[in-house]
This record gives structure tokens, C-alpha cells and sequence, in this order.
């Protein structure tokens, strides 16, 4: 390792302001020692691995080399094609297909797990065993054991950096209105409605038949958590956060109403997710349909908001007290009603010259804003993760429970013990 | 075998992908991998689109050395060489020309900038003012007045990019195009032939079509360029003269009259970038491992103006050479 400079990082770590920078990441105070536990810091990028180097995996990869405080030097996947892609989009990193040579290489200090769901539990042990901060794909795991044994484990490192993928706890946008509904703009929360529709297989190809069985593992109801475990997990994460609360119950449908290939989890589902305080959350998702793409309603009895592609719009009451500064604000045509432009960081693009009512020009996505969280955290920190262990599970507790009530059709309880760790 | 067809929109038109295999769920499969890498090049190369990789080179590489992905450093390397290959005709640093002209939008309002501007213009237009470091994996513009715009080659790259997913996938059988206007033949076609791809005569505007030939591609690509697509038509002379969305990087004229070119080689960003410059250039020869031509439409039929129809072509009416 590099010799130890005066660097941003010993600045920061040295001084109150690195308890300042860990308050402002995470929300929450720095433990007392994490600040000595760790050992010292240069300012070169962290050598890390990406583990899994299928779609979710490759864009990971994408996202690791736009990050600064990140270098990507090793990809690792059991598949030699995924290799070759490999080696064709970042050529300058290792390529291994056995993951204990990631684990076993000194020099690599973090890892992105981005394998099958049922794959992650002993990926994550190792990677822990090993001293390797890990940053695990959401859902966590296909069952409830396998997410409490990762989660217990990643509480328990306590000077390792353990992040799930929980999406939009760190997207700008999202979190921008996550503050903006805390503040009360929009009234009391009452219900909230979620769709992602795609006109997909979702179906991954291979020359081998025996290689497509494995890659497909996301269409066998035995391994997947189906589309409301594996892409609902975020949006009905979101949902939870914007209410409050962790769900309560579940009731699911759904059918294999197009792609009858074989397949046995639904190509399309529905669900509504049950609070404490009696909000419910609709969520749909297909694999028939593309109309209307994805997006997320948050309904209060002040106002509305429609969150998609990473921007907002709030909808008011007509008797919703003015909040004063809408009159100023974008709006934008919706059929017959009108939208107010949310804006993330409006002052900031103001301030920097750049129109915010305009594409912005450093617009990253989701993942890229989730990299970016770790990335810090692996600068100031460690400190807890945003979307920690404890987030992860809970999260992929309601996204198995969400899956058992979609397959079998039926409403499934989630009593609080099963959130326990 | 069983037919799966994919289509979808991107780069402002409508792409196809047709695939031939024993297995139909895994066609669609294939399809659909082939489908996110050109949607995935899509968004990497839009000129138009703030927050791609290209409009980061656009805003940044004129300040300092800006890194790349791997993927886009291939692309410009490939422009590199077609530059040179092409003698320059084939130039995408065009971007100020087609803006000054008019000719960027669908429906183009154009108009004819006058001599001076058209030498500024040449100022402005220049791939060797684009400087390419592979081993750092950096894009810098030697000039701050340069613009890069990939529209003339992106679809041709990402065709090729579709093919290499489709062969990983096994697929041996397809054709795959984009706006009809550069495809790609693997193997053959229900038939058992090759694929073959009719070229339109884009002046017959009722009836049936009206096709100048029909080629066979043998694993190849084709690309067609001409200058009806983006274009507009100058009334203020004593003839009318249509202007097409192609521009001379050398002189700064729109290409203009009725003209079309055609390459056929290996790969579809050759094909791309070669049919342009036929379009563009009077005397351009054509190198071995393309079959190229460019003509124009007289009173006498379609005339080619550069090379001439592969003997392999099935030319539906006579063309006569010039040449």
C-alpha cells in the first residue's frame, strides 16, 4: 500500500469534520471507534471486484469506472462468455471465474456481488471472512434464513462496510422527496401506487442449453423471488420509507398470462401492501405490457406526487394551503391536470450556472448514486450504510413474503418476529 | 426453423431484428440481448442526449483530455480510420455544418449559407483535430470549436455490436436493420438463399416500390445513403435544387440533385461510413474490401457515378457507368 499522505481522507478522519461527513452520509452518528479501526488511507481509487458479470453486473462495472474514489481491477464470473464480454468493455481489469481468487487477492478491498439471489449467501460470508467491505445486491437472499445469516453477518463486521442495493435510498430524487413528504408538503400520506411494466422475455440467451437453465434461474419460481421480489423490492422499499412503516401483510395475484415458455413464475403480478397505520400500497408489474413504463405515485391529502425516470411532479388539492414558492416553480401538462417540477438539487445547478429546468448533464442513474454512497463510505468511513443489513433484510423479508402471496394468491401475514435478527 | 421478429424504436427510427432458429425461446432471448446492446450504444453515443458519454466528450475533450469507456474508444478509433480510409469525406466532426445548414432536425427548414460561411464552416469541420490517446484511454479536441456527432456511424456500430451478441448466443441466421437503411445478413434466409435487401428508387413516391437493385448479403452489411431522409429544397434560384443531410466536410455544400450511394462490406460501420462518403465525394476510389457505388438519377435512369454495381447485384433497370 501507499504511503500514508495528508489527504483529503486522514483530513477528514483526523478532525471533528470527519464526524461531520459521516453525520451527513449515513444520518446517523459515527461509532466512537470505527474512526481508529481503520488503517491508513491514500488518496489512489480502491482496488475492488465485481462478482457476477451478468446485466445488473456490467452495469455495476460501468458505474464502478465513473466513480473516482473507485478502481475496478478484477472481474470475476464463472461464465467464460461473461468473461469475454469482460474483457471486451474494461480490458484493463483482471478476469478470474473462481471468486476465492478475488477473495484471496490482498490488494482488493471491496467487492460488488451482483449474482443470482440464491448465490449471494455464501459469496457474502466469504467476502466478510475475508476483510473485504461488501456492497450485496438486493434482494439479499431467496429465503428468510439465508437473508438473516447474510444480514447477521454484516452487522456483526463491524469495521467492514456492508451496503445493500437498495436503490433509491440514495437516488437525489428520491430522497429529495422523501424530505419534501417529511416536510409535509403533500399532507398526510394516505396511499401509494407503483408500476414497472416492460414488454420483456426476461428471458437471458446462452449456445448452451445447460448454461441458459443457470442464466435463466430468474424464471424458475424455486430460485427467484419472481418480479415483485426481484424488481418490486425497490419500489416497495421506497414506499415503505415514504409511509413509515414496515408492512404488515401482503396479498398477491398473477398469472402467466403471455410468455408460457415454460417458465414458472408470473409474468404478471399484483399487489397490495398493507401498514400498520392503515395506508396501502398498490404495486403491478408485467412482462406483457410496456404501456406507461415504470413510476411511483405518492398520495397525500394536500397533494400527489408522481416520481418517474428520476424526476417529479407534485400535483396540489385545490384546497392545499400554498407552500409559496410553487408559483415560481415549472409546471409541466399532464393530460387535464398540471404538474409542479420537483427539482433535486435546484439551488445547487442554479448556483453552478445550469439551468435546472433543463436535462441535467451529470444525471447518473440509480446505481451509479448507490456506488457513489459506498465509495464515500469507504473514504470517511466505515460508517453504517445507508441501506445497511438490517435495511436489506427487512427488505427482502416483505419481497418473500410478497412473492409467497403472488405465486400462491393469497394475503401473507408479516408478523414483526420475522423482521428480527 | 421459426421466425422471431423484434422491432423497436431507437436513434430516431425503427430497428429489426429477425431471427431464424430451431428454438423460438431462445430466438427471443438472443433478440432481446441484441436489442439492449443497441439501445445500450444508443445512449452512450446520442448527440442530443445531455448526460450521454458523447455530450460529456463534446462539453469537456476542448478543456482537457477526457476519459472514455473502453467501447467508445473503439467506436472513434474505428472513425479514425474511416476518416483516413475515406480521404476525409467521411468526417464526424460535421456537426457545425449540418446545424448552419439547417439540416439537423427531422423536419429540416434549411438554408444555403452563404461562400464565407461555408469557408468558416470548413474551419470548423476536422477529425484531425480529434486526438485519440488509447492508453489512457482519453478523447481531447485540439481546437475548441469542434463538435463530434456519431450519427453517421452509430447505427452501422451498433448493428455490428448486435451481431457479436447474437453469434455469443449461437444465433447463426438473422438479419437485423436499422431504418432499412444499414443491415446486416447472417447466414441465410427462410428460403435457404442469402438475405436480400431491395434498394429503393426514392423518387417514385406512388405505387409499388420501385427497386434500382436487390442485393444478396453473404454475412455481410449494406448501407444506403441519400439525400431524401433530412433534406429541404432551395427555391430561390432560377431551379430548384433539393439539399440533402449530408454535407462535403471539404467544401462545406450540402450534397445535393438526386443521388444515392451503396456499400456492401464485412462490417456495418464500414458501411456506414463509406456510404457517406460516397455520397459526398466525385472521385473517390473504392477500396478492395468494399463493394461500393454512388449514383444519380437522370433522365436517362440511375447512373453511377463512382465504381459500379457489383457484378453480383441484380440490377433491376440499366445503369450506366460513367467511369
Amino acid at each position: 500500500m501507499a504511503p500514508k499522505r495528508f489527504s483529503r481522507r486522514n483530513f477528514l478522519k483526523a478532525g471533528s469534520l470527519g464526524t461531520l461527513a459521516g453525520v451527513l452520509a449515513a444520518g446517523e452518528r459515527l461509532p466512537a471507534e470505527a474512526a481508529a479501526a481503520r488503517a491508513p488511507f491514500t488518496d489512489d481509487p480502491f482496488p475492488c471486484a465485481v462478482i457476477g458479470f451478468g446485466e445488473w453486473g456490467r452495469e455495476i462495472a460501468a458505474a464502478i469506472e465513473d466513480i473516482e474514489e473507485l478502481h475496478l481491477t478484477t472481474i470475476c464470473d464463472n461464465f467464460p462468455l461473461m468473461l469475454r464480454r469482460a474483457q471486451r468493455a474494461h480490458p484493463q481489469a483482471a478476469r478470474v471465474a473462481d471468486y476465492r481468487e478475488v477473495l484471496d487477492d490482498p490488494a482488493i478491498v471491496a467487492v460488488f456481488i451482483a449474482t443470482a439471489t440464491h448465490e449471494h449467501k455464501d459469496l457474502v460470508l466469504d467476502a466478510l471472512q475475508a476483510g473485504k467491505h461488501v456492497y450485496c445486491e438486493a434482494p439479499l437472499a431467496n429465503n428468510i434464513e439465508d437473508a438473516r445469516t447474510i444480514a447477521q453477518a454484516g452487522l456483526a463486521a463491524q469495521d467492514q462496510i456492508f451496503q445493500a442495493g437498495m436503490l433509491y435510498r440514495t437516488e437525489p430524487q428520491y430522497r429529495s422527496v422523501y424530505g419534501f413528504v417529511r416536510s409535509g408538503a403533500i399532507g398526510r400520506p394516505a396511499m401509494t401506487r407503483s408500476q414497472w411494466h416492460q414488454k420483456t422475455s426476461w428471458r437471458r440467451s446462452s449456445s448452451s442449453a445447460e448454461r441458459a437453465r443457470s442464466l435463466n434461474w430468474r424464471l424458475d419460481k424455486d430460485l427467484s423471488l419472481g418480479l415483485i421480489g426481484e424488481i418490486g423490492i425497490q419500489q416497495i422499499d421506497y414506499s415503505s420509507w415514504i409511509i413509515g412503516a414496515r408492512p404488515k401483510a401482503v396479498t398477491g395475484f398473477g398469472g402467466i398470462m403471455f410468455w408460457d415458455d415454460g417458465r414458472t413464475v408470473k409474468d404478471t403480478i399484483q399487489a397490495m401492501i398493507e401498514y400498520p397505520g392503515g395506508e396501502n400500497a398498490m404495486y403491478d408489474a408485467s412482462l406483457v405490457s410496456g404501456f406507461d413504463a415504470s413510476y411511483d405515485l405518492l398520495f397525500g391529502n394536500d397533494a400527489t406526487i408522481i416520481l418517474r425516470d428520476e424526476k417529479a411532479w407534485m400535483f396540489k388539492e385545490v384546497d392545499a394551503p400554498m407552500l409559496g414558492w410553487e408559483v415560481y416553480a415549472r409546471k409541466d401538462k399532464f393530460y387535464k391536470e398540471t404538474g409542479i417540477a420537483l427539482l433535486a438539487n435546484a439551488t445547487k445547478l442554479d448556483a453552478l450556472g445550469q439551468d435546472p429546468t433543463e436535462d441535467d448533464p451529470n444525471a447518473k442513474p440509480p446505481i451509479w448514486h448507490a456506488l457513489k454512497a459506498f465509495a464515500d463510505n469507504l473514504t470517511y468511513g466505515p460508517f453504517p450504510a445507508i441501506a445497511d443489513a438490517r435495511l436489506g433484510f427487512e427488505s427482502t423479508v416483505v419481497a418473500i413474503k410478497a412473492n409467497e402471496a403472488v405465486q400462491e394468491g393469497k394475503r401473507v401475514e408479516i408478523s414483526d418476529d420475522l423482521y428480527e435478527l | 426453423m421459426h421466425p422471431v421478429r423484434l422491432a423497436f424504436n431507437a436513434m430516431a427510427t425503427r430497428f429489426e431484428i429477425v431471427i431464424l432458429d430451431v428454438d423460438p425461446v431462445h430466438a427471443r432471448a438472443a433478440a432481446e440481448e441484441a436489442k439492449r446492446e443497441i439501445l445500450r450504444v444508443e445512449s452512450q453515443c446520442s448527440f442530443y442526449a445531455a448526460a450521454s458519454e458523447l455530450s460529456r466528450i463534446n462539453r469537456e475533450a476542448s478543456q482537457r483530455p477526457v476519459r472514455c469507456t473502453a467501447g467508445m474508444m473503439k467506436l472513434l478509433q474505428e472513425c479514425a480510420r474511416l476518416h483516413k480510409e475515406t480521404n476525409g469525406y467521411f468526417d464526424p466532426t460535421i456537426a457545425p455544418a449540418l446545424a448552419r445548414w439547417g439540416l439537423r432536425k427531422q423536419s429540416a427548414s434549411g438554408r444555403v449559407p452563404s461562400a464565407e460561411e461555408r469557408r468558416t464552416l470548413v474551419e470548423a469541420i476536422g477529425f484531425d483535430a480529434v486526438e485519440l490517446d488509447t492508453s489512457a484511454r482519453t478523447v481531447r479536441f485540439a481546437r475548441h470549436d469542434r463538435q463530434l456527432d456519431l450519427g453517421g456511424i452509430a447505427k452501422g456500430w451498433a448493428l455490428d455490436e448486435a451481431r457479436l451478441i447474437l453469434e455469443e448466443s449461437g444465433i447463426g441466421r438473422a438479419l437485423l436493420h436499422g431504418g432499412t437503411s444499414t443491415a446486416i445478413g447472417m447466414g441465410r434466409d427462410p428460403s435457404g438463399n442469402h438475405w436480400k435487401i431491395g434498394v429503393e428508387d426514392p423518387y417514385i413516391v406512388s405505387g409499388e416500390p420501385s427497386w434500382i437493385m436487390g442485393i444478396s448479403l453473404q454475412d455481410q452489411a449494406l448501407s444506403v445513403s441519400g439525400v431524401r431522409g433530412k433534406w429541404f429544397r432551395d427555391d430561390s434560384g432560377e431551379t430548384q435544387i433539393e439539399y440533402g443531410h449530408v454535407v462535403d466536410p471539404l467544401t462545406g455544400m450540402a450534397v445535393s440533385g438526386k443521388r444515392l450511394s451503396v456499400a456492401v462490406s464485412d462490417s456495418a460501420t464500414t458501411c456506414d461510413a463509406w456510404s457517406t462518403a460516397l455520397l459526398t465525394s466525385s472521385a473517390l476510389s473504392v477500396p478492395s474490401h468494399i463493394a461500393g457505388t454512388a449514383l444519380q438519377k437522370t433522365d436517362l435512369g440511375w447512373t453511377a457515378t463512382i465504381g459500379a454495381p457489383d457484378p453480383d447485384w441484380q440490377v433491376a433497370a440499366e445503369i450506366l457507368p460513367l467511369h
